[in-house]
């Protein structure tokens, strides 16, 4: 049980036995993969590949914030199989991408919520979406084997920041209710 | 939002139009580096550089059922004349994009545009 199951960090989650915490990053991990899912079966509504509001981002970012960065991340990682895996892309060129954007991103939200507490959600929301552009086009850099696709990084960035304000904004909302239930300090921030 | 959230907004911007820029600067200077490829029934040609320096003119290009004309001019190409029935390369124009391709199927008759790594790389849904 204790080789696979996330751990989620000492002094966080007071309250929840192992098998509580199961069940809670269970359901969290369920909530991402049919937000990710309906992402995935709604029409991109811009012309740009790779581009999509990241409404499974909320999830992990929520994660992040109740349970820490090794349940964020294993969140990422399992949700992005478990979407594949329903989509019929795994181990596609598009599974890859979203692998290494998803890790990427949790990775560095993350070490900002443990390490550089001025950024709110928002921020560190944006900085996550962000850097889930990067990770993709970077994956995609490894995988073509082209420099080209490097000319496409400027969009990415700049595309990073609305969609990261608005999950960051709706995971700002739900969250102190989510404290509440988990009774931890950062889940009660603003 | 905090301060610090807003100079992350700020620094993204300025990073992003800063390399927006130098990637428009390091475009233009790729895009030198087309090619026109002319192949007739599955031989090559010819390969012409396609530039807007390369000369104006004609080439004319033996296929399977007679002697199609090409016609290069101004960074661009197009199938002048062609023997085929239904003239639909020549009706296509002008191409100078990398992927663009111009194809006469009865006169077997094939011209694309290549950059240095412009092949289809990957399809992503």
């Amino acid at each position: 049980m204790r080789s696979w199951m996330p751990s989620f960090g000492k002094g966080r989650c007071v309250f929840l036995n192992r098998t509580q915490k199961l069940v809670y990053f269970s359901f969290f991990l369920t909530l991402a993969a049919v937000l990710g899912l309906l992402e995935s079966l709604l029409p991109n509504p811009l012309p740009l590949p790779g581009v999509k509001l990241g409404l499974a981002n909320i999830v992990t970012l929520l994660v992040l914030y109740v349970f820490g960065l090794k349940a964020g991340v294993s969140l990422a990682l399992l949700r992005v199989i478990f979407v594949s895996l329903l989509t019929g892309t795994f181990l596609s060129v598009g599974f890859w991408l979203s692998l290494s954007g998803g890790i990427i991103s949790a990775l560095v939200m993350g070490v900002l919520l443990r390490h550089c507490p001025v950024f709110s959600i928002v921020g560190t929301s944006i900085a996550g979406a962000v850097m889930h552009n990067l990770g993709q086009l970077a994956a995609a850099s490894l995988l073509i084997q082209t420099s080209y696709i490097f000319f496409y990084l400027p969009i990415l960035l700049l595309a990073g920041i609305p969609t990261g304000l608005i999950t960051g904004y709706i995971a700002g909302l739900l969250l102190p209710s989510l404290g509440r239930r988990f009774g931890h300090k950062t889940a009660c921030r603003k | 939002m905090t301060k610090a959230d807003l100079k992350l907004i700020g620094i993204l911007i300025i990073v992003a139009l800063c390399l927006f820029g130098a990637g428009r600067w390091l475009f233009s200077a790729v895009d030198e580096g087309q090619k026109a490829v002319i192949k007739s029934c599955g031989k090559l040609v010819r390969v012409i550089d396609l530039t807007a320096n390369t000369p104006e003119q004609q080439i004319m290009v033996e296929g399977r059922l007679g002697i199609s004309i090409v016609e290069i001019g101004n960074g661009k190409i197009r199938m002048h004349d062609s023997p085929c029935p239904d003239k639909y390369c020549v009706h296509q124009g002008w191409a100078s994009v990398p992927g663009q391709a111009i194809i006469c199927v009865p006169n077997e008759v094939v011209i694309y545009i290549e950059a240095e790594d412009a092949e289809l790389d990957a399809i992503l849904r």
